[in-house]
């Protein structure tokens, strides 16, 4: 009688939620690597963005400089949420420290108001509905040419313990729900990274997989995760801020 | 009844699983992940599981609290305690850092010895909540000694 009550009060509450919860839940896509899909992420001419280098040596402020300046440094814009904080990351460019864009006004930009970057910007990135994956070694270039957003989806105290630098805390458990923020992540124009813990951790892929259903076409998951990260004595940033 | 010392028991249990429930319902969605990474599901069933274990919880509780079937209400919860168990000792031997989400949103722990111990703790309240049947009592094996026939 009780398993019966419960079920039927389960599962017809439920059915009267506004955004019921599936039945069955969606499998996670398989996903692709960024080799498979024919675009040499390897290829450092098609990292290196020629605009972004131009933007170093040229100081005046054409269209399309302005939108590198404010789509292309992943870093800064990912502590534009924390800007007392941020810390840049040595090894990561540094397009923002020689534009003529204040930093500070860069990092006050909110990703709504952040113009589409130029079509060329991520031609190395295809458009995909479901996420793609990548190595340490790509995952490790995107970082250091910038202009991508990292999300970390593990728990907040593990983020705190140790996160990549620049990386915003997105734990899947708690964003999976926040549909104002997958919306909001779904309007940015800049490829996301997630990682979590690799290994069997799926977090990634499922926090990866709710921004591609959301609408984002550039969802990239890095499955080795941080231990992988954190082993090759890439950037390390401890505590809650990025 | 109510004044079966048992019954403090079972109350404790009930007001438990009533507030464990209460933070799953809040949060299904929430819940679901947290079902999801004990991987100890099919992927199909992990939703209706996450749909329907709260409110077994719920209704079980509270008939606990208001001291209805108590015998069911406790097998019930007694039952989860069980699986439980079952699933925290699996995640802890598979070294899964992961949510134990026993009580939804608010228990963001990370599945390990604490959450192990708690919840035998409260396999504990469900066994000395049980109400078990008075046992019979026998009464001291009496000689009778055989009436000598009369005479």
């Amino acid at each position: 009688m009780i398993l019966a009550a419960g079920i039927g009060l389960g599962l017809g509450y439920n059915a009267l939620r506004a955004q019921p919860l599936p039945w069955v839940a969606k499998p996670l896509p398989q996903m692709k690597s960024l080799d498979s899909l024919g675009t040499s992420s390897d290829s450092s001419s098609s990292l290196d963005h020629p605009q972004i280098i131009e933007l170093s040596k040229d100081s005046t402020t054409s269209q399309v400089e302005r939108q590198h300046v404010t789509t292309m440094p992943v870093q800064p814009t990912i502590g534009a949420l924390d800007s007392s904080s941020h810390a840049v990351t040595k090894s990561a460019p540094s397009p923002v420290e020689t534009t003529t864009t204040p930093p500070a006004r860069a990092m006050d930009t909110t990703r709504v108001e952040t113009p589409p970057p130029a079509a060329n910007a991520f031609s190395d990135i295809p458009e995909s509905e479901d996420p793609i994956k990548v190595n340490l070694a790509q995952t490790k270039r995107f970082f250091d040419r910038g202009g991508v957003v990292i999300l970390d989806a593990r728990d907040p105290e593990e983020y705190a313990e140790g996160h990549i630098s620049g990386a915003l805390s997105a734990p899947t458990d708690s964003k999976m729900g926040d549909i104002e923020w997958l919306q909001k992540m779904a309007k940015d124009p800049r490829p996301i990274i997630c990682y979590c813990s690799g290994g069997d951790c799926e977090l990634s892929i499922e926090l990866a997989t709710e921004l591609t259903r959301t609408g984002h076409r550039r969802v990239l998951v890095f499955e080795d995760g941080f231990p992988a990260w954190q082993s090759a004595g890439y950037p390390v940033q401890e505590g809650t801020a990025p | 009844m109510i004044g079966d010392w048992r019954y403090l028991f079972r109350f404790a249990l009930g007001v438990l699983f009533l507030w464990a429930s209460l933070g799953k319902i809040a949060d299904i969605n929430h819940f679901a992940y947290d079902v999801h990474n004990f991987h100890l599901l099919p992927r199909a069933l992990e939703n209706v599981f996450a749909m329907v274990l709260p409110w077994i919880e719920l209704v079980a509780g509270l008939l606990l609290i208001l001291n209805v079937a108590p015998r069911s209400g406790v097998i019930v919860l007694g039952g989860l305690l069980v699986i439980f168990l079952v699933a925290i000792v699996s995640a802890l031997i598979r070294n899964l850092d992961i949510a134990c989400g026993c009580f939804g949103t608010k228990d963001a722990g990370v599945t390990g010895m604490v959450t192990l111990f708690r919840d035998i703790g409260f396999l504990a309240l469900a066994v000395l909540g049980y109400p078990w049947r008075n046992p019979v009592i026998l009464a001291e094996p009496v000689q009778i000694e055989a009436e000598s026939p009369p005479l």
